[in-house]
This record gives C-alpha cells, sequence and structure tokens, in this order.
C-alpha cells in the first residue's frame, strides 16, 4: 500500500523557494507606503501636542489647506494657479533638455559606434567631458547664457547629454558583427545598416537610459530652479523655505516624486509596447 | 581563368603575426557545386571564410568571385552564420524579406509591399514548415527553425555564391538531414555553396559534390610535426554515404 502523501504547497512569503501570490505582491508592495504615512501622522500628532503651533511637522490638513490657494484659485498678482503654472514651465524644462539630449546622444552614439573613425575622435573627448561635474558649470551658463530658460535647459542637456552617448555607443558597438556583414551582404547599404538595423535594436536600451537619465535631469533642474528662476517647481521649494514652509514644501516634493515615477512608468510601457521583442531577446 | 568558375581562389596566403593561418590555397568552385570545408578547429576554415566574405583581405594572393576580386561584403555573396544570423528586432517574414527590401528600396523611407518577392518569400517559408511562424520574433523559436529561417533569408537575395559557416553545429541530427535535404532540393541548387564544419570526418555530411579538408599549417609545432597539405579536394566518390545513413533517401546530384 502507497503512503497517503499529501501534495507539496510551495512556500508562499518566506525562504528563497517563496512564489507569492498577486496579492501577497500588493499587499507587500503597499506596506511601506502605508507604515511612512502611519509614522508621519502619530509623530506629527505629537508634536502637535506639544507644541499647537509646531512648523516642522504639519499635519494632512494642514497642507491641504496651505497647497488649496496655490491649486485652486488664481494668483491675484498674475492671475496664474501657482502650482500648475510652476509645474507646467519646470515640466517644459525637463522635457526641452532632456530630449534634446536624447536625440543628440542617440545620433552621435550610434555613428560612434558603427564609424571607427569618429569614433577614434569622439570617444575620449566625450569620456573626458562626462568627468565634469555640470553643477560646476552651472555659474558659466547663467553668465554666458543669462538666468532666463535657455542657462537651464543647457545645464540639463550638458547634464545628461555625455552619458547618454557613451551608453548608445557602447549598445551599438555591442552589436555583433554579423549583422553588418549580413545586411551588406543583402544589398543594404552603410546607412541602412545605421537607420534600419542598428537603431532599431538599440533603442529599446537608449530608452532605458534616458529613463535612467531622468532622475538626473529632476536634480540638475531643481539646482537651476533654486538659484536662478521666477517660477517652477524647485523654484518654490526654495522660496518658501525661507518661512519654513513644510506643509508646501512637503506636498510639492511628493508631486515631483509621483511625476518622476510616472514618466519611469509610461517609458517602460512605451517601450515594451514598441520593442516586443526586446525582453525575450534579453531573458535569453 | 576559366569563366565556369563562380570562385577562384589563387596562392592565397594569410598569417597573423607569426602564424600562418593559411598556406597556399588553391580553389576553384563551378556554378551548381557545394563545397564543404571540413577540418580540426584552427586550421583556417573560418578565416578562409572570412576572406571571401571581404571581412578580411590575404596577404598575398587572388579571390575572384564571380569574375570580380572579393571586396567589402556586398551581394555577390550570401553568408549564414551558425548564430547571430537574424535581425532579432523583426519578425521572420521581415527578416527573410530583409534583402528584397535592403537591396531595392531607400533606408529612409517606410518599405513598400513588393508582391512578387513577398509571394517568392512565403513559398519558400511553406516549403521549410514556417509559415505558422511568420509573425514570430526570431527569440522565440528554436535554434533550428532559426537556421531555417536564415537559410531562406540568405537564398531570398540569390547570391552567386552562398557561404555558411557552420550552419548546422547547433543543430539535432535529424534536423542537420532535412536541412541538407532542403538545400539539395532546393530551387536554388545551382548555387554554388561554401560551408565549413568543425568535424574531421565526413561522417554525417552525406550532401556535398566536394569535400575540402583542411588540415593546421604550421600551428603544431611540437617535434617532428608534418606539414601537412594545406588543403585537399576531396571528390564525392571517395565519400560514400555512410552505413547508419543509408536510411535517407540520396537525391541526385547530377541534375
Amino acid at each position: 500500500m502507497t503512503a497517503n502523501y499529501k501534495p507539496v504547497q510551495p512556500a508562499r512569503l518566506f525562504g528563497v523557494h517563496a512564489t507569492p501570490r498577486n496579492w501577497h505582491k500588493l499587499v507587500l508592495g503597499l506596506l511601506p507606503f502605508i507604515l511612512i504615512i502611519a509614522l508621519y501622522a502619530y509623530a506629527s500628532h505629537a508634536r502637535k501636542l506639544d507644541n499647537p503651533d509646531d512648523k516642522l511637522l504639519p499635519g494632512f490638513s494642514q497642507m491641504v489647506e496651505a497647497m488649496q490657494p496655490l491649486v485652486m484659485q488664481p494668483s491675484p498678482r498674475n492671475g496664474q494657479y501657482v502650482f500648475w503654472a510652476d509645474t507646467l514651465s519646470s515640466l517644459t524644462r525637463l522635457a526641452l533638455g532632456c530630449s534634446l539630449a536624447f536625440v543628440a546622444a542617440l545620433w552621435l552614439g550610434l555613428n560612434m559606434g558603427a564609424f571607427r573613425g569618429l569614433e577614434a575622435s569622439a570617444s575620449p573627448f566625450i569620456t573626458f567631458i562626462s568627468m565634469i561635474p555640470p553643477l560646476a558649470l552651472l555659474p558659466m551658463l547663467f553668465i554666458t547664457l543669462g538666468v532666463d530658460e535657455v542657462g537651464k535647459v543647457a545645464l540639463i542637456f550638458i547634464g545628461t547629454f555625455p552619458l547618454m552617448t557613451r551608453d548608445v555607443f557602447i549598445a551599438t558597438k555591442a552589436i555583433p558583427r554579423e549583422q553588418l556583414v549580413k545586411t551588406l551582404t543583402l544589398g543594404g547599404t552603410q546607412l541602412a545598416y545605421l537607420y534600419r538595423i542598428a537603431l532599431p535594436q538599440i533603442m529599446p536600451r537608449a530608452l532605458d537610459t534616458f529613463r535612467l537619465s531622468l532622475g538626473a535631469a529632476w536634480l540638475f533642474l531643481i539646482a537651476a530652479e533654486a538659484i536662478a528662476s521666477t517660477d517652477g517647481l524647485g523654484y518654490r521649494i526654495f522660496l518658501v523655505r525661507r518661512y519654513l514652509a513644510m506643509d508646501i514644501i512637503i506636498p510639492y516634493v511628493a508631486w515631483i516624486t509621483l511625476i518622476g515615477f510616472l514618466l519611469d512608468w509610461a517609458l517602460r510601457v512605451l517601450a515594451r509596447r514598441l520593442y516586443p521583442w526586446y525582453a525575450g531577446v534579453n531573458s535569453k | 581563368m576559366n569563366q565556369n568558375n563562380k570562385l577562384s581562389i589563387e596562392d592565397v596566403y594569410k598569417s597573423y603575426g607569426n602564424k600562418l593561418v593559411l598556406d597556399n590555397i588553391d580553389l576553384k568552385v563551378a556554378a551548381g557545386e557545394l563545397c564543404t570545408l571540413v577540418g580540426p578547429s584552427g586550421c583556417g576554415k573560418s578565416t578562409l571564410l572570412r576572406l571571401l566574405l571581404g571581412q578580411e583581405f590575404a596577404d598575398a594572393g587572388s579571390i575572384i568571385i564571380d569574375g570580380a576580386p572579393a571586396r567589402h561584403p556586398d551581394p555577390h555573396r550570401g553568408i549564414v552564420y551558425q548564430k547571430y544570423s537574424l535581425f532579432p528586432h523583426m519578425t521572420v517574414f521581415d527578416n527573410v524579406m530583409a534583402g528584397s527590401r535592403l537591396s531595392k528600396q531607400a533606408w529612409y523611407l517606410p518599405w513598400k509591399r513588393d508582391k512578387d518577392d513577398e509571394a517568392f518569400a512565403i513559398s519558400m517559408l511553406e516549403r521549410l514548415r514556417l509559415v505558422d511562424a511568420m509573425r514570430k520574433f526570431p527569440h522565440e523559436l528554436s535554434g533550428g527553425m532559426q537556421q531555417r529561417v536564415a537559410i531562406a533569408q540568405a537564398l531570398m537575395s540569390k547570391p552567386p555564391l552562398l557561404l555558411m559557416d557552420e550552419p548546422f553545429g547547433a543543430l539535432d541530427p535529424d534536423t542537420r538531414e532535412q536541412m541538407q535535404i532542403y538545400l539539395m532540393d532546393s530551387p536554388f541548387s545551382s548555387l554554388p555553396t561554401i560551408w565549413t564544419k568543425r568535424v574531421t570526418s565526413a561522417r554525417g555530411y552525406w550532401c556535398y559534390h566536394n569535400i575540402i579538408r583542411m588540415t593546421v599549417v604550421k600551428s603544431l609545432q611540437w617535434p617532428g610535426a608534418q606539414k601537412l597539405s594545406a588543403i585537399t579536394v576531396w571528390h564525392e566518390k571517395h565519400c560514400q554515404p555512410r552505413k547508419n545513413l543509408a536510411r535517407i533517401s540520396k537525391p541526385s546530384l547530377n541534375r
């Protein structure tokens, strides 16, 4: 007689063999968020009991109250909704600087990766200038290009361009030589290789790089806005800092984080849609 | 020079540093001839293939393809590699159509449809039993299917000379046989073909006209190593199929 064994149950949460269910993942994923919010609410409440005028940890109702005029009411000075005007001008600078850098990096990196002659001339230079700390250039940019939009966009460009170029260059160079020979023997020209074979193959990787560069771009944007600006999310944070207005700073930081998160997510979805083959090739 | 030769290699030498890899190679391949380079690893099979492709150039001697010296890679020869032959970002159908599109259309415009070539591509995919996989990407296919697509892709542009570098090396024996039957049977059997194998015997590779047996030249440094002749042409009559392959019907080689 065979023993009546129970079917094996896979581990759900603990150990290296664990395969959490989807609702496990959802709950576990939300847990840190809930914890941090609860912790903050508790700390804020505790400080309020001690000192009702505390400015360091404003409660959520205080933040809503402080943000209300910025989000919902036009400013008496120029009739703009401050919060939305800040968001728009910041995003415009970010989009302009990042996309210009992306297009330039894509083109230069692709050509450097494909043409050995250009590589010999441009590669050491790009490697060298990628070592310049972009923020150290900020005074120069403001002096030469002015404190208007151009200087800020230029900072974001300079901050993200060398790294993206190098990454695109490495990705292009990593394409097997066989693909070039294949293209040429099938009757393609050198430019056909560049733009119909190499470019589509590196695009998903380039979008990944773009995504990662957005983090750095935010840094340069906030820095530029903090130093010389008349609007923008970074400008507002540094402006209200003088009044210890944590009830405005915290929602602004949360908003910036949310925008960054959504941009990242949208770019990932876009890359998956446009290049469905990429995930499969990489998993091999 | 014999005008019937699609490929003629004369007195070709190639060395890397002090190491002589190809020592006075002579080889003539006529139209419709299937030629197999066989030899141990390091004997220069792939080097010869790279010279034929124009990826590298010989130190001395001449390589004439279709009446013109071999230069950088161009549509005068097709190539099937063991790996990386297919474009990973294109579906099977687009991969097979790549030759037609790249050679006939401008790179900066969206690909236009070409009814004749598409019908031809589909007929070829049908013969190779790949029609069901037409819209898949290469990474979704097995190794054997990928190799079939790669051969269809190379045959699509009807190159005067088809080169294959260990095209069936990664395949299981059954698939390998099927692929060879297909090649012999294909409407392109008039193409001269060169392929290389990493085996020392001709066993298991029975569809050839010539087997060219290459041996290691001067890379064996132990005392008393003989300098063997660099290249031998083994004609088909010297390489009868072995007993264990008798179950395969041998296609006619003399059409």
